[in-house]
C-alpha cells in the first residue's frame, strides 16, 4: 500500500492505494468524485478524462502511486459553489447533453482545447474531441457548445 | 487521510519513481520481473487485466512524458498492426537502449521479432529512437486501412524511396498488419528500384507482396481481406511517394 499526496480540485489528499491502482480507481472509490465516468477503462473513450497539470489525461491511464504532488481537476472542479462554469454552461446552452454518460469527459477535454487554443477552428475542434468518444453520437451540438464557449470566454475577458 | 483503496487485498507490487535514467535502469537490473511504465497506455490496462509484474518503475520524472503514450512503450510492446510498427521499419529507424552495464543501438529490422517481441532485454530501458540523418531528401508515405476513420489499422503500408538522377536508387517498403510483424517485401523494394514514374511498376511487384504476407484472421478482418488489402494500399503508398519525389 502507497500512500500518495496530491491536490485535487484544490483540496490537498493523500490515497492509499496499491501500485496498480488508477487515478480513476481513487475518484470512484475513495476521493467520492463520480463525476468523473468510467467507460471502457483501457484509455479509448475518453469518458474519464481530467485535468493533471493543466493536461488532458485518462484517469484510467494514470497510476495512484504517480502523482505526488499533482494537480488534478476533475468535471466537479470546473465549477465553483455550484455555478457551472463556461464551458459547462456552453454545454447546456446548446443542449449538448445526449445520455450524459460521456459529457464529463468531453467538458474537460473541450476545456483543455480552449486553453491551448481559445479560438479554435470547427475543424480543430473536431481534432481536440476527437479521442472522446459518445455512444450517441451526438457530436454536432458538443461541437457548437465548445465553440459558443469559446465566444463566450472571450467576451468575458474583453 | 481518505480509506485506502483494496486494503487486504494489495498484492504488494513495489513501485519505483526513478529521476535519472542511471536510477532507472539500476532498478531494471536489480530484477527480472520489475516492468516501465512510461505513458501508461499500455502497461496500465495490462494491470487492470491482471497483470502483476513485481514491481513497477515509472519513468515520469526521468525524462519528457507528456501524459500520453511514448514512441518507445509502442517500439517495445511490438503490435505488428500499430502505425508505428511499419512507419519506423520503413524510415529504417534505430532504437537506444541502456542497461546498468552499458549502451547498444539496434536497427529497428533486427528490434522488432513478433507480436510483443522483441530484442529489448528485461534490464534494459529504450532511452530513444532515431531516424536516419538524411530521411528528408528521400519521399515517402504513410498509409493505413481501417474500419471506421481514427480506429486502429487493420493493414498498414509505409514507403521510404530515395532518389538519383530522376529515378528511385533505393527503397524501404514496409506492410503491417499482415503477420506477427510488420515485413518488408524484398522482392518489391527491388522492383521498384530505377524507376522514374510509378507508371512502370509491374503488376507482379504487388503479387509479389502478397505472396510474402502472413496474415491472420482475427476480430479486425479476415487473412484474406488484408492480403487483398495490400495491393491497393501499396499502389496508393507508392503513388503518393512517386508524386513527392518527382517535385
Amino acid at each position: 500500500m502507497i500512500a500518495t499526496r496530491f491536490n485535487v480540485n484544490g483540496e490537498d489528499r493523500v490515497v492509499q492505494a496499491p501500485a496498480h491502482r488508477t487515478l480513476l480507481d481513487a475518484l470512484r472509490g475513495p476521493l467520492a468524485l463520480n463525476g468523473t465516468k468510467k467507460g471502457c477503462d483501457i484509455g479509448a473513450c475518453g469518458s474519464c478524462n481530467v485535468l493533471l497539470d493543466g493536461v488532458v489525461v485518462r484517469a484510467c491511464l494514470v497510476l495512484v502511486a504517480d502523482l505526488a504532488g499533482a494537480d488534478v481537476r476533475t468535471i466537479e472542479g470546473l465549477a465553483s459553489d455550484l455555478v457551472p462554469g463556461i464551458v459547462q454552461q456552453a454545454f447546456i446552452d446548446a443542449g449538448a447533453i445526449q445520455c450524459g454518460f460521456c459529457m464529463p469527459g468531453m467538458i474537460v477535454a473541450a476545456t483543455g482545447l480552449l486553453k491551448d487554443n481559445p479560438s479554435p477552428t470547427v475543424d480543430e475542434v473536431r481534432a481536440g474531441l476527437a479521442g472522446t468518444l459518445c455512444r450517441c453520437s451526438g457530436y454536432v451540438k458538443v461541437i457548437e457548445a465548445v465553440l459558443m464557449a469559446a465566444r463566450l470566454a472571450k467576451g468575458a475577458s474583453s | 487521510m481518505d480509506s485506502p483503496l483494496d486494503g487486504p487485498r494489495d498484492p504488494g507490487m513495489r513501485f519505483f519513481l526513478p529521476t535519472t535514467v542511471d536510477e532507472a535502469v539500476d532498478l531494471l537490473g536489480v530484477a527480472a520481473g520489475y516492468v516501465c511504465v512510461a505513458g501508461g497506455g499500455l502497461i496500465v490496462p495490462s494491470l487492470r487485466s491482471g497483470a502483476r509484474p513485481a514491481g513497477l518503475v515509472s519513468l515520469r520524472r526521468v525524462g519528457v512524458i507528456r501524459n500520453m503514450t511514448t514512441i518507445g512503450g509502442t517500439v517495445c510492446r511490438a503490435d505488428p498492426s500499430a502505425d508505428y510498427s511499419a512507419a519506423l521499419l520503413a524510415a529504417g529507424a534505430t532504437i537506444h537502449l541502456r542497461a546498468k552495464d552499458g549502451e547498444r543501438s539496434v536497427a529497428i529490422d533486427d528490434f522488432v521479432l513478433g507480436d510483443n517481441k522483441t530484442a529489448r532485454r528485461a534490464d534494459e530501458l529504450v532511452t530513444s529512437v532515431s531516424l536516419p540523418r538524411d530521411l528528408g531528401r528521400g519521399s515517402g508515405a504513410y498509409i493505413r486501412f481501417s474500419r471506421v476513420d481514427g480506429d486502429s489499422p487493420v493493414v498498414t503500408v509505409a514507403v521510404r524511396l530515395e532518389w538519383r538522377d530522376g529515378v528511385v536508387r533505393s527503397a524501404r517498403i514496409a506492410v503491417g498488419g499482415c503477420g506477427p510483424k510488420a515485413f518488408r517485401p524484398g522482392e518489391a523494394e527491388s522492383l521498384v528500384c530505377g524507376r522514374a514514374r510509378v507508371e512502370e511498376i509491374p503488376a507482379a511487384l504487388f503479387d509479389s507482396a502478397v505472396a510474402e504476407a502472413r496474415p491472420v484472421s482475427d476480430i479486425k478482418g479476415s487473412a484474406d481481406h488484408r492480403r487483398r488489402l495490400i495491393p491497393g494500399l501499396l499502389r496508393r503508398a507508392l503513388a503518393q511517394g512517386f508524386a513527392a519525389g518527382a517535385s
